[in-house]
């Protein structure tokens, strides 16, 4: 479907361009817009490695991404607990997150990054090794919170 | 003016003239007269209502002006066990009039007992508790007088009745002091410059040097000082008519609030230690305005009235030397009444009559700000806060919420303006030795809030937050609600050579309302909340009140039945008996809920069901000098269903009310023809009350306790003399129990004190 759109909307830009060959001002033709979505919710798996053998999951975790500019996104898990023994649920923002848009997919990379929770930085839970995949229908993630290793998977 | 013999007998027969104008019913051939007491043996009835209950089916005990002044009653609080099941003790302040009757009571917002001054109801229990003097009788009739009386008189009515400028004419005046360095005194002017015009004034002043200490101001607690005033007219017109009109007006200004801090461990109380200022400030205004018809075949009274009531309370509301919490009350309060009541003249009829509309209006504008200090909001806010955070492990050691305060304030405004009508009929016939009483009333009441509580906390999570962030939460909107009720009354009395027995079915009806000193407890939880989703965070296991919603802080009407079988018996002359069985379901019982952990509010719920049942014994005899007046009252009150969410206490006595009341006097009086010296009378007083369970688990009790008064009077001819004493035995007992911020509180009941009092009467 969309790769029919891309053709329709290809070859009316072809006839455009066709139709105003003989004009002195050429507009300068736009570079095609992402078509995949700028922002958007996903829920799903969150486990995390406890690193004393034990995996720690929690079901039904709503995490959103948004994308900020050509080449970063950031990411925010709700009322997120990443163990059993945490008294209590969190919302993290993890900003800066680079990607690239390949069709309707975003890869995502990041290294480094100090998450944002209750109101500011937080520097124990520096965000490393940070991988995953964003398309339409799903989210996919990988990082290590602090020494905890974290993967995600979430559907729309 | 000076009763002489010969104008005396002038004023005997103008008393007598204005008595018959005034008189509803036959009354007694007063007896020749030598003081301002033998008034009282005249029954002057100026409510067409009130003399529906003469020699009628209702427990009703009274007290005339002599019987006042010889148990030196100086206000409300000291009627306490007076009459059967009839307690009402004294919890440390005016605002707090308490009454129980036959086990029912309340401790905050609706009373279970109305009372009317001169022929006014009193539209709020803040003001019942006003400085008595030249109280010319008081009426206590028990039992649910809902027919007559409406809301708010589901365990009785109290009618009081100031001396009359008609009745009686000169300068009387009242000096007092006491061993706690109280002091009374009262002066008042009683005039009939006209035949049919009648003018009084009287003035009080009441200062009370407080019977306990708080240890960390070192300064007696409940000192205080009252004043007050009344003015009074009254006309006899032409042509059966005849207007009234009463001015009032108190003002009070006190402290109080003397609790000991209770320890459960060793069953002990601390002494009174608090550091925040506590006290009472109340202005008081009441108008009121009769105008009567005395007609062939109807009679006709119309009463109207204005009542101001303006009060601030301050209360140290943990009671410790911390620097807890702080409430300030203040409220302001205008309420219009009209009753207009038609009946058929006193005639041979059978049939007796009454029918009555009643309609009142109050707007109700109160404030009460909650100051979180220090300790309060480590304690309350940050020890709840930081409860899942500190312990959580993820966040590095010393990390916590933190507010930049040393105190901060939740306020809390309320509009409450309330409406009322009520329509009712009262029917007598009589048949042969039956005389049988039906009657109903319809009673409407609209009530509705507005309200408007907010605070700001600056904040910080020291982890992440760098400043301070200031934090507004508000919780605002209106409630409204309506009740309809219907208050029925059947009687059937049968009168006897020696007396009436009676039997009665009535309907006792307590108003619904709004429970606004659970605001800041729930302005906390929003608070907490706010704070929580600020930082993003949920606490897994987070502990707070449940009464977080508009609609908990709405109540509804108690109701109750009562039925009564009793007897009014006067078998030879000077004695009178009268005895009382009761029974009653109460339906939507009002209690005071105190929420779980450590919230500081507390709210008045219909969580229970309850029913009671007893007896009540009263006897009087006078012979001569000597008179002797005794009242047993026994009440076996429990909860029928009441499930607090934590604990079932079905089966259990309702707490604040005593299973018995105890009250004897005998008083002899010896006539002495000496020059200076007329008369010599001593009077001993034993009140006994108990037990009472303190809390509805009844884990808490006070058991039976007495206090003995007695009192020395040398009445000379312008002059009384009275030497006084209370608490002879010096009982230590307890009044008064509450929770606060999970800690326990007794008040205790005043040690013994002793006093002088002078009474001049020209």
């Amino acid at each position: 479907m969309r790769l029919i759109k891309f053709m329709l909307s290809a070859l009316c830009a072809v006839t455009l361009f066709a139709s105003c060959e003989e004009q002195q001002e050429t507009p300068t033709p736009t570079p095609d817009e992402p078509t995949a979505d700028s922002s958007g919710t996903f829920s799903g798996t969150m486990n995390v490695d406890q690193t004393d053998g034990t995996f720690f999951t929690q079901e039904d975790l709503a995490v959103e991404f948004e994308v900020v500019d050509a080449t970063t996104m950031t990411i925010k898990m709700n009322q997120a607990q990443f163990a059993a023994a945490m008294p209590l649920k969190l919302d993290m923002t993890i900003e800066g997150v680079s990607y690239t848009l390949s069709g309707d997919k975003y890869t995502l990379t990041g290294d480094n990054i100090v998450p944002i929770a209750m109101n500011g930085p937080f520097p124990q839970y520096t965000i490393t090794a940070l991988s995953g995949t964003i398309d339409d229908k799903s989210m996919t993630l990988a990082f290590n919170c602090g020494k905890y290793p974290v993967e995600y998977h979430g559907t729309k | 003016m000076p009763l002489c013999a010969t104008s005396y007998l002038c004023d005997v027969k103008t008393l007598l003239a204005t008595l018959s104008l005034l008189a509803a019913e036959p009354t007694p051939t007063p007896e020749p007269a030598d003081t301002l007491y033998h008034i009282d043996r005249v029954e002057i009835t100026a409510s067409l209502k009130n003399e529906q209950h003469l020699n009628s089916a209702v427990s009703l005990s009274s007290l005339t002006m002599h019987q006042l002044e010889q148990r030196g009653i100086g206000s409300i609080k000291d009627i306490s066990l007076i009459a059967p099941n009839f307690y009402q003790p004294d919890y440390g302040s005016s605002i707090t009039s308490s009454i129980y009757v036959r086990g029912f009571g309340s401790r905050i917002d609706q009373p279970v007992v109305g009372v009317v001054i001169d022929d006014v109801p009193m539209m709020n229990k803040n003001s019942y508790d006003f400085d008595f003097y030249d109280i010319r009788r008081v009426e206590l009739l028990r039992g649910p007088q809902g027919t007559l009386y409406g809301r708010n008189t589901s365990g009785g009515v109290m009618n009081i009745t100031t001396l009359s400028p008609l009745a009686w004419q000169g300068v009387r005046a009242m000096v007092e002091y006491s061993t706690m360095t109280s002091a009374r005194a009262s002066a008042a002017y009683y005039a009939r410059p006209k035949e049919h015009l009648g003018i009084s004034f009287a003035a009080g002043y009441n200062h009370e040097g407080g019977y306990f200490r708080n240890t960390y101001t070192d300064k007696m607690c409940d000192r205080g000082n009252s004043l007050s005033a009344r003015l009074r007219v009254q006309w006899l017109g032409e042509n059966g008519w005849s207007i009234a009109n009463s001015l009032s007006a108190g003002y009070t200004n006190e402290g109080g609030y003397a609790y000991h801090h209770y320890i459960p461990q060793s069953d002990s109380c601390e002494p009174i230690a608090y550091n925040d200022p506590s006290g009472y400030e109340r202005l008081v205004i009441n108008e009121g305005f009769v105008a009567k018809y005395e007609g062939e075949k109807v009679r006709l009274s119309s009463v109207t009235s204005y009542q101001l009531l303006d009060d601030k309370m301050t209360l140290d509301q943990d009671f410790t030397p911390r620097s807890m919490f702080t409430l300030q009350q203040m409220q302001t309060e205008h309420t219009l009444t009209e009753e207009i009541v038609i009946r058929n003249a006193l005639t041979e009829n059978r049939w007796q009559w009454l029918c009555g509309a009643f309609a009142f209006a109050k707007w109700l504008d109160m404030s009460s700000p909650v100051t979180f200090k220090r300790d309060g909001i480590e304690q309350l806010i940050l020890h709840n806060a930081n409860k899942g955070i500190t312990s959580s492990g993820i966040f590095p050691e010393g990390s916590a919420i933190e507010i930049d305060a040393n105190e901060f304030l939740i306020a809390s405004d309320f509009r409450i303006p309330t409406y009322g009508i009520a329509l009712y009929h009262q029917s007598s016939v009589e048949l042969g030795r039956w005389l049988l009483s039906a009657g109903l009333r319809l009673d409407f009441e609209h009530t509705s809030m507005r309200y408007n509580s907010n605070g700001t906390i600056p904040y910080r999570f020291n982890y992440t937050m760098s400043e301070f962030k200031p934090l507004y939460t508000e919780f605002s909107g209106r409630e409204r609600q309506s009740f309809f009720e219907l208050l029925p009354k059947l009687a059937a009395e049968y009168r006897t050579g020696i007396g009436t027995l009676y039997a009665t079915i009535t309907r006792g009806y307590k108003a619904g309302g709004y429970n606004t000193q659970i605001f800041s407890d729930i302005l906390q939880v929003k608070m907490m909340d706010n704070m929580m989703n600020d930082l993003g965070i949920k606490l897994n296991n987070s502990t707070s009140t449940s009464y977080d919603t508009a609609s908990a802080t709405r109540y509804k009407p108690e109701k109750s039945w009562n039925f009564e079988v009793g007897t009014h018996l006067r078998p030879t002359t000077g004695l009178s008996i009268d005895a009382t069985l009761y029974w009653i379901e109460c339906f939507d019982q009002q209690v005071t809920v105190l929420p779980e952990g450590n919230n500081t509010g507390r709210m008045m719920s219909n969580a229970a069901r309850a029913r009671s049942y007893g007896v009540e014994l009263s006897a009087e005899y006078h012979y001569k000098g000597l008179s002797v007046k005794g009242d047993y009252g026994y009440t076996d009150a429990r909860f029928r269903r009441y499930d607090d969410g934590t604990a079932d206490y079905s089966g259990n006595r309702l707490p604040y009310a005593p299973a018995h009341t105890l009250s004897l006097v005998a008083a002899y009086a010896w006539a002495i023809d000496s020059g200076l010296l007329h008369e010599v009378a001593i009077a001993a007083d034993w009140r006994g009350v108990g037990e009472i369970y303190w809390n509805e688990a009844n884990t808490l009790r006070q058991g039976f306790y007495s206090l003995l008064g007695a009192q020395l009077t040398l009445r000379m001819r312008y002059v009384d003399v009275t030497l006084w004493g209370r608490n002879l035995t010096n009982t230590d007992y307890n009044t008064f129990y509450f929770k606060s911020v999970g800690e326990e509180f007794f008040a205790k009941g005043a040690p013994w004190h002793c006093g002088i009092r002078l009474n001049i009467n020209l």
